[in-house]
Formats: structure tokens, sequence, C-alpha cells
């Protein structure tokens, strides 16, 4: 029997293996950093939520392991339920308009010839700006209930002021355009971006099809977008159901309890209150979720997009 | 010829280069050279202050003579308010250094001070300073378990303020008197809460200000949660819910159970609610100290509560009413809640329970001071907190209040000094503080542990009320459920009760 002639050797030569150690020692100083950066607090937190760890307590008090307690607390903490709704209403409202103003935008960019460098710039600034300054500036200030400008112009309509930040309803809606305002500019970014990348030669070759405008729209722009369409709106998602800077800034999450967050909670109960213990907890709660739903997301995605 | 330098031998030349880096940095360090005057400066003893960024700016320009006479330097650690805190208490908790000298918030000391982050303060700064002069209300807030560990800076309490012109007008003063039958009296103001009430209903919804518009209210107060709804709501609530015969107020001395939702609580808090939402500019449940501020210095509403009602109230830049403003102790009430009995007992002169509303900033040296500027550390306080440099800070523009007994009888410093207060409201503005800070019924300011989360606890279930998500008593059941768990996380109610009469001075 013949046998097939052995164009590579298994065995490594030595050359091979000190090239690999170079890569390992070269390698070592970011493991090392990503070890001491991510994976410790990571775990500590993770032991945190399964003891009674708490910044301020007075006195001899060792710290002891609970188990399930911390949990177990979560779960039926009406407070902090209505931290989870808030942030998904948050969520729901925001990355929608966002996705539709930065589509639009980015659309009517992509087709103007003349100053499209400059009408890019513009539309970028509100992005690079700190989400404390837009809070204040355009929250604090322009929502302002008794002497803000919004209400003084309404007043000037003849209309009643809008209880920008002392309505539970309304306050959601402020939060909400501060946000909407200031991160559409990603969409617009991203999507630019993707409709750059799509070649001229299909809509013509359509077009030579009889294919018109909305046609092509949706059988050829929106396939070849979807996928940076598609991680743009994870990483808003993400990011919505992370907000914490403008609510601190504009609400402090009130009036009472309806615009705070689930960041916002933690942040109050671990790093404020120090109550690391259940701080934790609610962090673990929230990292759980959001690497459940950016799994799902992707897998569906894929699919969706026939990569499955 | 041309010379190429491989990929491989380019990392292996940086690699290199790295650790030479590495290995140098780590070699010992080199003894200086040059003059004995440079080796001198090298040495120089540095004393590191945290403080807030605007008092700390003022205390760095008033130290820097004294530092500069004696051959320091400072470094100065500037935080906002509330960051500030936070460094304090996270630097505590995890025993690390933030500087030699800083401020802090009186109310965290059984954190801090219970946390043994403090240095015990010598006889000889407390003499040096006279310390017997300042003011019982303000040696609580500086103590622990008998011992002082912190030197008074700022007599941060809660004026009850006024407008004295308008209750002075004879016309507005007879049309009050035809709808609530008693005079206005711009001597005092409202001496309880119901001629408060009588006042914030009658100076809403016309045009006292004669400016034209339709934006006169009663009263404004700090009710934002997150920024100092904690203060304005126990500033409103002290003179029903702390009877003169019993010290407890937050919990329960005995059994360290909450009473924020005993009935006392429960009708400031609806009374409040009532006020701000129908007799306060719009936007008033929702309302930053700032805003109130504004809008009593802004000539907007008649009356307010608040701390630095005098800085801002001065300045013509931030204020439309200088002169125009009375001050007093905080209304009191004929009825007041007794916990022990249940029931409500009737007084025939108002009770008053001044709110020592957060206690004032104060100086305290750190446990980990460096120890070559330990003595220059020393003196720094001692000069900063002396009598002399007191009355200069509280008698400018700083926003520090009086906290001493000479302080009180200084009228002419704070009528004709840098505040410009005029005879009669230095008057006013000081039997206030000085009232408040000596009252027998005084309520401390919660300081004993976790004050953090129990302060959101009760925000919490106040704005609740205030935005209409729970009707008071709900929202105060919530409170104080909320106030029992945090207590057992502390350490147990008997622990927490434990630590709140140590900071009564009990």
């Amino acid at each position: 029997m013949a046998t097939e002639p052995r164009i590579f050797s298994t065995k490594r030569s030595r050359f091979e293996i000190r090239d690999n150690l170079w890569k390992w020692i070269f390698l070592l100083p970011a493991v090392a950093i990503i070890l001491i950066l991510l994976a410790i607090p990571v775990l500590w937190t993770l032991y945190a939520a399964f003891t009674d760890l708490h910044l301020y307590r007075i006195g001899d008090f060792e710290t002891q392991f609970v188990g399930l307690a911390n949990f177990e607390k979560l779960l039926s903490n009406r407070s902090f339920w209505r931290t989870v709704r808030n942030t998904v209403v948050f969520m729901l409202g925001v990355v929608p308009a966002q996705l539709i103003i930065g589509l639009t935008v980015a659309l009517a960019l992509n087709n103007i010839t003349r100053g499209q460098k400059l009408f890019r710039t513009w539309f970028l600034m509100p992005l690079m700006v700190s989400p404390v300054v837009v809070s204040f500036i355009v929250g604090r200030m322009l929502f302002q209930e008794d002497i803000g400008p919004i209400n003084d112009i309404l007043r000037n309509m003849g209309f009643e002021g809008v209880p920008w930040l002392t309505s539970p309803t309304w306050a959601m809606v402020a939060l909400m355009a501060i946000d909407v305002w200031q991160w559409s500019s990603f969409m617009i970014l991203m999507l630019l971006a993707a409709l750059k990348g799509v070649p001229p030669d299909l809509h013509e070759a359509a077009r030579v099809d009889g294919a018109n405008q909305l046609q092509g729209f949706w059988r050829i722009t929106v396939p070849l977008i979807m996928p940076i369409t598609m991680t743009a709106l994870l990483i808003r998602i993400i990011d919505a159901f992370k907000v914490v800077e403008i609510i601190m800034v504009l609400t402090g999450g009130g009036p009472g309890q309806a615009t705070e967050s689930v960041t916002l909670a933690i942040y109050r109960t671990g790093v404020k209150g120090g109550d690391l213990a259940f701080g934790s907890s609610q962090a673990y709660f929230l990292l759980l979720v959001l690497m459940i739903f950016g799994g799902a997301y992707l897998v569906m995605t894929r699919r969706a997009m026939g990569k499955d | 010829m041309e010379s190429k330098v491989s990929r491989r031998q380019f990392l292996r030349l940086a690699g290199g280069a790295a650790g030479a880096v590495a290995l140098a940095a780590c070699a010992a360090p080199v003894a200086p050279s040059g003059s004995g005057e440079e080796a001198m400066s090298q040495e120089k003893i540095v004393i590191r202050y945290a403080g807030l960024d605007g008092m700390g700016a003022r205390v760095e320009a008033f130290m820097l003579p004294w530092v500069e006479d004696n051959g320091y330097e400072l470094e100065r650690g500037a935080f906002g308010q509330q960051e500030l805190t936070d460094k304090i208490m996270q630097s505590v908790a995890t025993d690390t250094y933030l500087a030699d000298i800083f401020q802090f918030p009186s109310n965290a000391r059984a954190d801090v001070i219970g946390a043994g982050a403090l240095q015990e303060i010598p006889t000889e700064v407390l003499e040096a300073i006279d310390f017997d002069d300042v003011l019982p209300g303000i040696v609580n807030t500086l103590s622990w378990e008998g011992k002082i560990y912190a030197l008074p800076y700022d007599g941060d309490i809660h004026y009850y303020s006024f407008r004295k012109d308008l209750f002075a007008n004879e016309d507005i003063n007879s049309r009050f008197k035809d709808a609530y039958g008693y005079d206005l009296s711009p001597d005092t103001g409202a001496v309880t809460w119901d001629q408060w009430r009588n006042i914030c209903e009658f100076f809403t919804g016309w045009d006292w200000n004669e400016n034209g518009d339709d934006d006169d209210f009663g009263a404004a107060c700090m009710t934002k949660r997150g920024d100092t709804l904690w203060w304005g709501f126990n500033s409103r609530a002290t003179a029903y819910a702390k009877h003169p015969d019993d010290d407890s107020y937050f919990i329960d001395l005995d059994t360290g159970e909450a009473r924020l939702n005993n009935p006392g609580f429960v009708r400031a808090l609806t009374e409040w609610v009532e006020e701000m939402q129908n007799w306060a500019p719009p936007g008033g449940t929702n309302f930053t100290y700032g805003d109130s501020l504004n809008a009593m210095n802004g000539g907007r509403v008649a009356q307010t509560y608040n701390w630095d009602a005098v800085t801002s109230a001065t300045s013509p830049e931030t204020s439309v009413i200088q002169g125009l403003q009375g001050y007093n102790i905080l209304p009191g009430s004929h009825e007041v809640f007794n916990s022990k009995s249940g029931e409500w007992d009737y007084f025939d002169i108002p009770s008053h329970a001044p709110f020592h509303a957060f206690g004032g900033w104060v100086i305290a040296v750190s446990a980990q001071v460096d120890e070559l500027a330990y003595d220059a550390v020393w003196g720094f306080v001692t000069h900063l907190t002396k009598p002399e440099s007191g009355l200069a800070f509280v008698t400018d523009l700083t926003g520090a209040s009086p906290y001493r007994f000479s302080q009180m009888d200084a009228v002419e410093e704070f009528a004709t000094g840098p505040l410009q207060l005029g005879e009669e409201v230095a008057m006013d503005y000081l039997n206030a503080a000085r009232e408040t800070l000596d009252h027998p019924n005084a309520v401390t300011d919660q300081a004993f542990g976790g004050w953090v989360q129990y302060r959101d606890a009760l925000e919490l279930g106040v704005s609740k009320a205030l935005a209409n998500e729970l009707p008071p008593q709900d929202a105060l059941d919530e409170v104080a459920a909320a106030f029992n768990e945090i207590s057992e996380r502390m350490g147990g109610l008997q622990h927490q009760a434990e630590l709140y009469a140590r900071t009564l001075g009990k």
C-alpha cells in the first residue's frame, strides 16, 4: 500500500519553539494587565455578591458568606425591579429613535454632493460633548420648568408649561430627548460608513433591470448595511442599558423613582452607600442580562443574515 | 548599503530597551547633588489638604502667607461636594492616604472617626484655639465617645428666612389679617408651621413683587432627590416629630426601630407635599437647594429655609432682596407627636426643634499624616481654626456660618464687614444662629454609621410622595422598612441605636 508523501512535518522545529516563546514573552504583560484590570475585579465582585461585605459597617464585624441571600433580596426588591423597568423603557424609547434619525440623516448625507463634509462634521458634534455637559446645558437649563427657555416659549405661545422634571412621564421624555440628541450622531456615523460601502454598480444594474428606488433600497442597500446596522444597534442597546450620567445630572432618578436606572441604583447601593455585597449582586444581574441578550442578539442576527 | 531591521529584531530591541528602562526605574535613587540650598528645598515640608473646591480656595488664600512664612508648601486637593465625601469615605474604608488634613461633613463622623481614620485633637491645640468658645451644638459634631477629633470651621444649620419688607407692609398685612385673623410679624416671620402654611397660601398667585409677571409664590424648599432633599424634609418635620422629653428622632434609642413613619413625620410630609405642589414655583417638587435660594433671592417667594441664606442674599449679582430679608429659628408647632405615648401633645408655647441640618464642614487631621509634616499640620489647623481666623471666615463671603459664642456677639463685624448686613439683619441672623445651635430640643443630624444609605432611602420615599407616586403614609412606611433593613445590614437595630446614642453625646 502506497503511503501519501508527508508534505508538512508535525514535529515542531527548534526555531518554531523559540519563536513561540518570544510570542508568549511579549504577550505576558498584556495578559497580566488584563488579568489585573479585568479578571480580578470581576471575580472579586462575584465573591462580594455572595457575602455581606459592607464598606461602612462600624465595629468588629467579620465578612460572612451568605450564599444566595443577596440574589434572593434582589428578586424580591420592588425598587430594583422598578429600575429595571425604567431602563428597559428608556432603551426602547431611545434606540429606535436613534436608528430612524441616524438612517434618515445618513441617507440624506450620502446623497448630497456639496457640503457633505461640513454637514457630516456638524452632525457629529453632539458626540464630542461630555454627557454631563449635555445633561446640564441641554437638560437642566432648557428643561427648567420655572424659567427655562422651552417652557418660556410655550407660555408665550399661550400653552401651559410642561412639567419636564416633576412629572414621571415627562421626566423620562426629557431624558430620552437628550440621549437621542447626543447619540443619534453615532448612528449617523456608523450608517454613513455602511452606505459608503455599498457599490453604486449594484444600484445601476438594478435600475437597468427595472427596479425603482424603493426596491433598490430594500433589496440592495438594506441587506448590505445590515451587518453594520446590527452592530451599531447592539452597541447602543448596551449603552442604553448602562445609562447613568444624564440621569444623575438631570433628574437624580426622580421624580420619585420614575427615572432611576439599574446602573444608577448599583452606584447608589455599592459605591455611595458602601453596600458592596448587594451592589455586586445587582451588577452581576445586569452583566448576566446583557450577556444573555447580547448572545441571543448575535445568534439571531447571524441567522437572519443567513450566516449560520 | 541599505540596512533593514526585521519585525522580530525590532520587537527584541524594544523589549530590551523596555527592560533597561524598568531596571533603571527600580534602581536606588541617586543622592541629590548640588548646593546645600537645593538639598534643603528638596526636603521642604509639604502640607497636603483635601477640601471643597470653593471653600478650599479660600482656605488656601487665607493660609498661604502663614505657610510661606513658615517655609512650608501647601498642596491642595479640590473636589466637588459629593466627590469629596465619596473620596473621604472610600479612603477611610480602604485605609488609604488621601491628605494630611481634610475637610469632611460632620455627619460622616461615625464612619470616619469610628474607623480610626483621624488623630485625636491634642489638648494644646484645643487650648490654642479657645475651644470652650465653641457652641455646644457644634462641639457635638466634632466629638466621638467624649473625645474631640475635629475642629470647627462652619456652623452649618438651616435658617428660616422671610421677606421682612413685605411682612411690614401695612396694606399686605391688613389683607393677610382679614384672611387669617392675625398679623404678619416682620420681626419673627412664621413662628409655627401653621403660620408658614398660611403665608405660603397668601403669597401665591398675585403680583406682590410688582414685576407684572405671574411669578409670585409662597415658598421654595430643597426637594430634589440626590441633592439636599434629606435636609429639606427633616427641617420641615422636626417640630412635629421631635418631642422635648424624648431624645430619639430618626430611630428609637432603645430599640433601634425606625420612627420615620410615625404620625409626626406623616403630617410633615402630607403638608409639605401640598405646599410644594401648590404654593411653590413650577418645578418646586424637584428643586435643588440652589433653586430654592435663587427663588428667594430672585424675589419670587416670600419665605424659605436654607443654609447659606446670608452670603448669596447680600450680593447684588445674585440677589434683588439685599437688606430685605429677616432670619429666625425654624418654625415650631403647638402639637408634637409623642412616640412613647403614641399621642399628640399640645404645647401652649410652640415647641421648636431646630434641625442642625448637615452640621457643618469640619477640619480634621488624618491618622495617616505624613510624619515629616506632623508639627506643620497641627500648626496649620490651629492657625486656620483659632478665633480670629474663624471670625474672618464667617464674616466674609465664604458661605461659612458662625459657630462660636464670640462670633454671636460680633454684630459690628457682620453688619459692616464684607457681608454688609446692616445692624438689624445681622442681629436677626446671629440670634437665629445662637438659638438654633444652643437649643435644648435641637435635632442633631443623622450621623450614625451608613448615613448615605439612610439618606438615600428617605429621599426615595419622600420624592415618591412629592411625585404623587405614593401617599405620604405609604411612602414613609417604605422608608421605615428600608431604615430597619439598612440597620440590620449595618450590624443590627440595637447596634445602630448604640451608635445613634454616641452621635448624640450619650
